[in-house]
């Protein structure tokens, strides 16, 4: 009976604690950042970053769902290179005067362990909206150690091909492949 | 031979070059004001090459390209039915004027401030100048493919080397395509082009504004250019032979392009290719 009851409490208490952090979460722009990679010319495999990033989480571990809604702003690219920097802004490219944001928006959380979900939506680029898969792992939630403010933090990468969004300058010579690595914190809203 | 129309130089070079010889080559002897229909078809035959036949979502560059279409039957219809130059003029102004802020709606609207509005008036401005001063020399044929050779290939140049590859490419094209034209003035005695006149003037600026809102042109590369048109009219001695006034108005009309490259080429010094 006695064993029962710590069993019990043990349950409960781990409840509470996992769903304490069952809520929606803002994305820390701090510590948020999407770096892209992409083959130049076979040669190398040149990586870049975008500097602005905001969006939503929601996320119930205990009950296993989630949200992702992420928006990069696609000016604030950065490879090092201004002019480069320009080129990519420019409709050759992202064309980010006419589309400002890159999106991401999750319509199916599969989680595939305690930390690691699989985040099926949409992905806009240039106006252009394609579904995209982003697997997310080293998902750990807990208090920031500074601020003391429950937050959430996880690594997530997608890959897709530029060309299905109309990105077709460069081609073949710069890759079509392109990958985007994230880094994500998000404090408790 | 489709790989080789991977090549912007195929793309932007050759394919609008021989577009235009054909287009000329049918037309010269039969409807000689038509000849000059293929530098408008030769742009769209390049923008089909860069952009396929996908037009959603409806970027600016899309809307030049269709604006290209579209100007092509506004020249014809405004030659067939509009007698009264007045009235033809202004219809073309207000079109024109209409066709920019068209293209940059979207941006205009995210702009804050004075910079909306010195686009706007500026862009309004730049694309009217063309099409005011290109219909001062559409009966010449000399003058007026002269000056869309040189803004084609300027508008391109500055596009090029400051900003956007994509923008370059369609300018380009259009020099292309009347450096083709210009040989059939210059050695045909082709006199008529009063269908090239009002959509290649309203393209180039349009590529050029649109270059410089989209894709952060210098704005005095494109105040560099205006004058090709103006200059166009200068005198060359009639008793030259036409090969060689044709040879003149170029070297002539180029200057500003000269100029306008350096400017830009003085700002960006290292290629990030």
């Amino acid at each position: 009976m006695r064993s029962l009851l710590i069993v019990l409490f043990g349950f409960i208490v781990s409840h509470f604690t996992v769903s304490a952090y069952a809520a929606s979460y803002t994305i820390d722009p701090a510590h948020t950042y999407p770096y892209f990679e992409i083959n130049h010319l076979g040669f190398s495999t040149m990586r870049g970053r975008f500097d602005k990033t905001s969006g939503k989480l929601t996320m119930d571990l205990a009950k296993k769902t989630g949200s992702v809604d992420i928006t990069i702003e696609a000016a604030s690219i950065s490879t090092a290179h201004a002019k480069r920097d320009k080129h990519l802004r420019s409709p050759d490219f992202l064309n980010a005067a006419e589309y400002p944001t890159i999106t991401f928006k999750s319509s199916k959380v599969t989680f595939t362990s305690d930390t690691t979900i699989t985040v099926v939506g949409d992905l806009t680029i240039t106006g252009v909206t394609k579904p995209a898969t982003l697997m997310v792992t080293n998902i750990v939630c807990g208090n920031n150690p500074y601020n003391k403010k429950p937050q959430c933090g996880f690594d997530a990468h997608t890959s897709f091909k530029r060309s299905d969004f109309g990105l077709k300058y460069g081609l073949p010579g710069i890759g079509d492949e392109m990958k985007i690595n994230f880094e994500v914190e998000a404090y408790k809203d | 031979m489709i790989e080789l129309l991977r090549y912007p130089e195929v793309q932007s070079g050759v394919v609008p070059f021989i577009v235009s010889i054909i287009v000329a080559f049918i037309f010269r002897s039969r409807k000689p004001a038509w000849a000059c229909i293929g530098v408008v078809l030769a742009f769209i035959s390049t923008a089909l090459l860069l952009n396929g036949f996908t037009f959603l979502p409806l970027s600016g560059t899309r809307k030049i390209i269709l604006a290209g279409m579209l100007l092509l039957i506004i020249a014809g219809f405004s030659e067939a039915y509009l007698a009264n130059w007045r009235y033809r003029l202004a219809m073309l102004v207000v079109i024109s004027g209409l066709l920019f802020l068209w293209v940059v709606w979207p941006v205009l609207l995210r702009m804050e401030g004075s910079v909306k509005w010195l686009i706007a008036a500026g862009g309004v401005s730049y694309v009217i100048w063309h099409t005011i001063w290109l219909d001062s020399i559409r009966k010449n044929a000399m003058q007026s493919t002269a000056s869309v050779f040189a803004l084609g290939l300027g508008t391109g140049g500055v596009a090029i080397f400051g900003a956007s590859a994509l923008y370059g490419q369609l300018s380009i094209s259009m020099g292309a395509a009347a450096g083709a034209l210009l040989l059939f003035v210059a050695f045909s005695e082709l006199k008529s082009n009063t269908f090239l006149t009002y959509p290649a003037g309203v393209l180039t600026s349009l590529l050029g504004m649109a270059t410089l809102v989209f894709a952060d042109l210098p704005w005095y590369a494109l105040v560099l250019l205006a004058p090709i048109p103006v200059i166009a009219r200068v005198p060359v001695p009639a008793s030259y032979p036409v090969w060689i006034r044709a040879g003149l108005l170029v070297l002539i009309v180029m200057l500003p392009v000269v100029l306008a490259l350096l400017s830009v080429g003085n700002v960006e010094d290292d290629s990030p290719y």
